[in-house]
């Protein structure tokens, strides 16, 4: 069975073709404005390489930045309106509360507070007030709102308010794009609702963009089904990607990480990966990513998704390396020019990429155009990078032992093969790809995240009974059933509460069904 | 003493929730809620500091706080109007005017919680708190361990509704605490619960 991964980076689309757990091809394009264009490209670059069979592709799995880009930028966002269920609590915090204001104005800034919601067991805070939501739905309408982003307080444990809410909004303005919170967050109203709105506002461009992703897939010639990467590595297909664009914000760093255990064959390690302007460092443990404990920001507005734990710096490939007798590298870069802008390519910025190929570490454009570089400042230069990024490491690592360090990323010849409190730096073959990689080996995962009562003596119970819901989940995403275990669980009990309130989190993933697919 | 704070403005909350976070030391619930709500309030006027012997021996200071699991918090989240209702009410409960606001609690959330609540009665705020840390009950506090009663209490809910737990026996301080418990979790709200007003000498 093949797979086609493609990683669409800020600068480079990447491809590879997976034959099982075999590296066939893969190539690399320049990112296009419009993503479709780079895809094309490296598609169309596997698709010549010798014995390949378009009937053979059983999944295309796409890894994009695409969508964050656009929450960035402001652009593509429809005007959203934001109505939460909580009154009378919540209401210092009215939705949009926390977010810049460039990108509140961007969305229209529509907000509004309804009464209801529930508490942490179940009971309702106050009643559904349905003329009072009619009200807000006519108000956003009337103010131009064309997407809608519905929260309730503590929705992960009823959903009934959101839930009640969108049947009337469907009835009310049929064809309205519906984001629901307890679909999408987790529990922590703040977070869990601003990743609604963020959805909410990027429904229409998700349309368009996904759209655009069958087609140029489908003009390739290739017929087989096509998945993107979500936020914790696992796949989602093409149709779920339209509804929930949000869940692929954080794939990019989890997807290199999966990507660099799978080629280096190590589940325990720290990653390091070096692109054209960033490098950072993230932690794998049981071959997956550590995930962030604390609330991550994406364009300045914070979210509760589960990310991976990642710190970074701006040093890569492109970046400027400037002084005399005590050198700098980064955090300037020359962005997507370096083949134009790097000495070796001619151009007349030292980058951290002319270091490498003067120390003989690469072997790429004309090195006679670095040659003029002092050898002592060369050296400076570099032992400076490899002492920053050994101090991202040591800021990752958790025990006192060594960790065997895996490099990836184009950018990664700048990391030496000794560093100081690693046990081994690797750079796997591929490493240039690992994030394609990464994509194409993606699973299919469920979660449950959920408040229980766990009384005496029924513990195991509940724990059985949340396995095998993250269970069904996996394999109502599409999951092979056979082939479902539960990866993480964790329970919380909640403090101060009585009825032995416990939050419980599971995370069940498994292989992709395909078809063709006669597992193993 | 010129370099004391001696008003808490927008500039100084970044430090103050910093502050707050390390001596919640992983405790104390979540900073960034009373953070965000005061980068919101402060610019329009800040809130002046004193210490406790700048005020007059009978001046009435009540402690202000807001309990619950930090989980369920994170959900309901916090109203700086409720603890300014538990304020009143236990002013109520003795007579006479307030005329601060403390901290319960230093760790964690609470710390800003006072702030919040001066802000929101537009009185100052005594520079201290009962407990230099975050610690898991409100009896945990030096007035408890010096014998103080923790009552008069009160408790409010965010639909307004309140509880008043008055003036106790000396001594009694942890029966306060378990007379309290009932009401908040038969509500299932999570309550701003200023204790009693205290002397500033004491």
């Amino acid at each position: 069975m093949w797979r086609i991964g493609i990683d669409v980076g800020d600068t480079n689309t990447d491809a590879v073709l997976l034959d099982g757990d075999c590296v066939v091809a893969a190539t690399s394009a320049t990112t296009t404005a419009d993503i479709t264009g780079g895809i094309r490209q490296a598609v169309t670059g596997l698709t010549i390489s010798p014995g390949f069979d378009r009937a053979r592709v059983a999944a295309v799995m796409i890894g994009t930045t695409h969508f964050s880009k656009a929450l960035s930028s402001g652009d593509p966002l429809a005007e959203t309106a934001a109505i939460r269920f909580g009154l009378p609590a919540t209401s210092a915090f009215p939705p949009l509360v926390d977010w810049p204001d460039g990108l509140r104005r961007a969305i229209g800034g529509h907000s509004y507070l309804c009464h209801g919601g529930h508490e942490f067991d179940g009971t309702q805070i106050d009643d559904f007030d349905e003329r009072e939501f009619r009200e807000v739905v006519d108000r956003a309408l009337e103010a131009g709102a064309k997407s809608f982003a519905i929260s309730s307080v503590f929705s992960p444990v009823n959903a009934e308010f959101e839930v009640r809410a969108a049947s009337i909004l469907s009835e009310v303005a049929p064809g309205t794009p519906i984001s629901l919170s307890h679909e999408i967050g987790r529990m922590g109203l703040l977070g869990r609702e601003n990743a609604t709105i963020i959805n909410a506002a990027l429904r229409e461009f998700a349309e368009t963009v996904t759209t655009a992703l069958i087609r140029t897939v489908a003009e390739a010639g290739i017929s087989a089904p096509v998945f993107l990467s979500q936020n914790d590595g696992t796949l989602m297909d093409v149709d779920y990607a339209r509804r929930y664009p949000v869940a692929t914000f954080a794939s990019g760093p989890t997807n290199s990480m999966r990507g660099a255990a799978f080629l280096s064959r190590q589940l325990d390690c720290a990653v390091i990966d070096v692109g054209g302007t960033t490098s950072y460092v993230g932690i794998l443990q049981n071959g997956f990513p550590r995930g962030a404990s604390t609330d991550v920001r994406v364009a300045g507005v914070q979210t509760n998704f589960r990310m991976p734990d990642v710190v970074s710096v701006g040093i890569g490939g492109g970046s400027h390396v400037s002084g005399d007798h005590a050198p700098r590298v980064g955090p300037d870069n020359v962005d997507y020019h370096l083949s134009e802008r790097a000495l070796v390519y001619g151009g007349d910025q030292l980058t951290a990429t002319d270091l490498a190929v003067a120390a003989g570490l690469a072997d790429i454009g004309e090195r006679h155009r670095v040659a003029h570089l002092d050898p002592t400042f060369v050296r400076a230069a570099l032992d400076q990078v490899a002492l920053t990024l050994a101090e991202l490491v040591d800021r990752m690592r958790i025990s006192i032992d060594p960790v065997p360090v895996v490099a990836v990323g184009g950018g990664s010849i700048l990391v030496p093969d000794h560093l100081a409190g690693a046990s081994s730096v690797t750079r796997p073959e591929h490493f240039a790809v690992a994030n394609a990689i990464g994509a194409a080996i993606a699973d299919v995962g469920g979660e449950v995240d959920r408040v229980y009562s766990v009384s005496p003596g029924r513990r195991d119970r509940v724990l059985d009974s949340a396995r095998q819901e993250a269970v069904d989940r996996a394999v109502a995403a599409g999951a092979r059933p056979g082939s479902v275990r539960v990866v993480d669980l964790e329970e919380v009990p909640l403090a101060y509460l009585p009825g032995y309130a416990t939050r419980v989190r599971v995370k069940a993933i498994g292989q992709l069904g395909l078809s063709g697919d006669t597992g193993e | 003493m010129s370099d004391r704070l001696r008003t808490i403005t927008a500039d100084r909350v970044g430090a103050l929730a910093a502050g707050a976070t390390l001596l919640g030391s992983g405790g104390g619930g979540q900073v960034a809620l009373g953070e965000l709500l005061l980068r919101r309030a402060l610019p329009n006027r800040g809130v002046v500091v004193r210490p406790a012997s700048d005020l007059p021996p009978n001046a009435r200071v009540v402690h202000v706080g807001v309990f619950g699991a930090p989980d369920v918090l994170a959900e309901r989240l916090i109203a700086p109007a409720d603890m300014a209702a538990a304020a009143r009410a236990v002013t109520e409960q003795v007579g006479g005017e307030l005329a601060a606001v403390s901290a319960l609690e230093i760790g964690g959330l609470n710390a800003l919680a006072a702030v919040l609540a001066a802000y929101e009665l537009g009185l100052p705020l005594v520079d201290g708190d009962l407990m230099g840390r975050a610690f898991p009950s409100i009896y945990k506090t030096t007035m408890a361990v010096a014998g103080h009663p923790a009552a008069p209490m009160a408790l409010v809910g965010s639909a307004g509704d309140t509880v008043v737990i008055p003036p106790a026996r000396p001594g009694w301080s942890r029966g306060s605490w378990t007379t309290a418990r009932p009401p908040w979790v038969g509500w299932r709200r999570w309550p701003s619960i200023p204790r009693r007003p205290q002397s500033s000498r004491r």
